[in-house]
């Protein structure tokens, strides 16, 4: 009984200890912290990253665990002035949330970040992605990411089919407002530079408004037209 | 460039001028921040919410802002031209219209 008592005392204490700690809402201020602050970026990531690496180990296993470590993951880019470093911490760090963090939907960010591993371990980890028991999201981005990879590499004809196994598998799965149906299409319908020189016909381009309305440049035939690709960052 | 865009938009409101932005951003949230904080008036196309959405994929576009210039039958006519450059070039192609008619 007294045992009891004092297991039930232990819990409650664990659990009042952690209100107030919302630890979504803590891993979202550590990364406004890095993207809020004016100062260089490496000299951040360097400041940050023992935090980020804390609070990984104390929230191993969730979501928010799998948050940090994909931070720590992107961001080894900021040691990459240390020759072999930047390859070798990020190699390390994907091995173990590919394994801690199997079924984790937001592994399928892993794929994205091909800049920050040595060819043949970005292949690797792809292929891993890409296995059956993985969640559809990681599958169909791991996919693309390798039809990618093979085109970048200089072999188009080898890429084709991958893309179209993207769009065929997992054709209708959203990336953020678009497909991978769309994404695998506009890889395989590249415009080839040649194409886009001063003194051709402009290419049509079909596309949504940012509240979801179809939109194609045609609808401005007959104007003058300046179309500009931009972003706000 | 917003500013720029804000007045070149303004001073040909009355011509048969069209700037189409091909945004990149990561969320249509943050672009709906941006339209209101920089009155962006102008018709707007979101890419799916990445860099390598599907418009910059078929465009090979890497570096941003990137500019394209159409005449009014649709065929590229200046690439990567900015402010006053940008300005003379839709000048020209509205003048070599109003000639053709």
């Amino acid at each position: 009984m007294q045992r009891t008592f004092a297991t039930a005392c232990v819990l409650a204490l664990a659990f009042f200890s952690r209100v107030g700690a919302d630890p979504a809402k803590e891993i979202a201020d550590l990364e406004k912290k890095f993207e809020g602050s004016s100062k260089p970026r490496k000299e951040n990531y360097a400041e940050l990253r023992p935090e980020f690496e804390a609070f990984a180990k104390k929230h191993a296993g969730t979501a928010e665990g799998l948050k940090a470590k994909l931070w720590l993951l992107q961001n080894t880019w900021w040691v990459k002035d240390d020759k072999g470093t930047m390859e070798d911490a990020a190699a390390a760090l994907a091995d173990g949330m590919l394994k801690e963090y199997a079924k984790f939907e937001d592994l399928a960010r892993v794929a994205e970040w091909g800049y920050v591993f040595r060819k043949e371990k970005h292949a690797e980890l792809l292929a891993a992605l890409m296995a059956a028991d993985r969640p559809d999201a990681v599958r169909a981005a791991a996919g693309l990411a390798n039809a990618i990879r093979v085109k970048k590499a200089g072999n188009p004809r080898e890429a084709k089919p991958l893309f179209e196994a993207v769009a065929k598998d997992f054709g209708r799965l959203k990336q953020g407002t678009t497909t991978y149906a769309a994404l695998a299409d506009a890889h395989v319908n590249e415009h080839a530079l040649g194409s886009l020189a001063v003194g051709k016909p402009a290419p049509e381009i079909t596309g949504f408004s940012p509240d979801g309305r179809p939109m194609k440049l045609s609808d401005y035939k007959g104007r003058v037209v300046v179309i500009d690709f931009f972003g706000d960052w | 460039m917003y500013p720029h865009e804000r007045s070149l938009v303004e001073r040909l409101k009355d011509e048969k001028f069209t700037l189409l932005g091909i945004d990149s951003d990561k969320t249509p949230e943050i672009y709906a921040d941006a339209a209101k904080r920089e009155k962006i008036t102008w018709p707007v196309m979101f890419d799916g919410g990445s860099v390598h959405g599907p418009i910059a994929t078929q465009w090979q576009v890497t570096g941003w802002p990137t500019i394209y210039v159409l005449d009014s039958k649709g065929v590229i006519r200046f690439k990567g031209l900015r402010d006053k450059l940008l300005e003379e070039a839709v000048d020209e192609l509205l003048a070599e219209m109003k000639k053709e008619k």
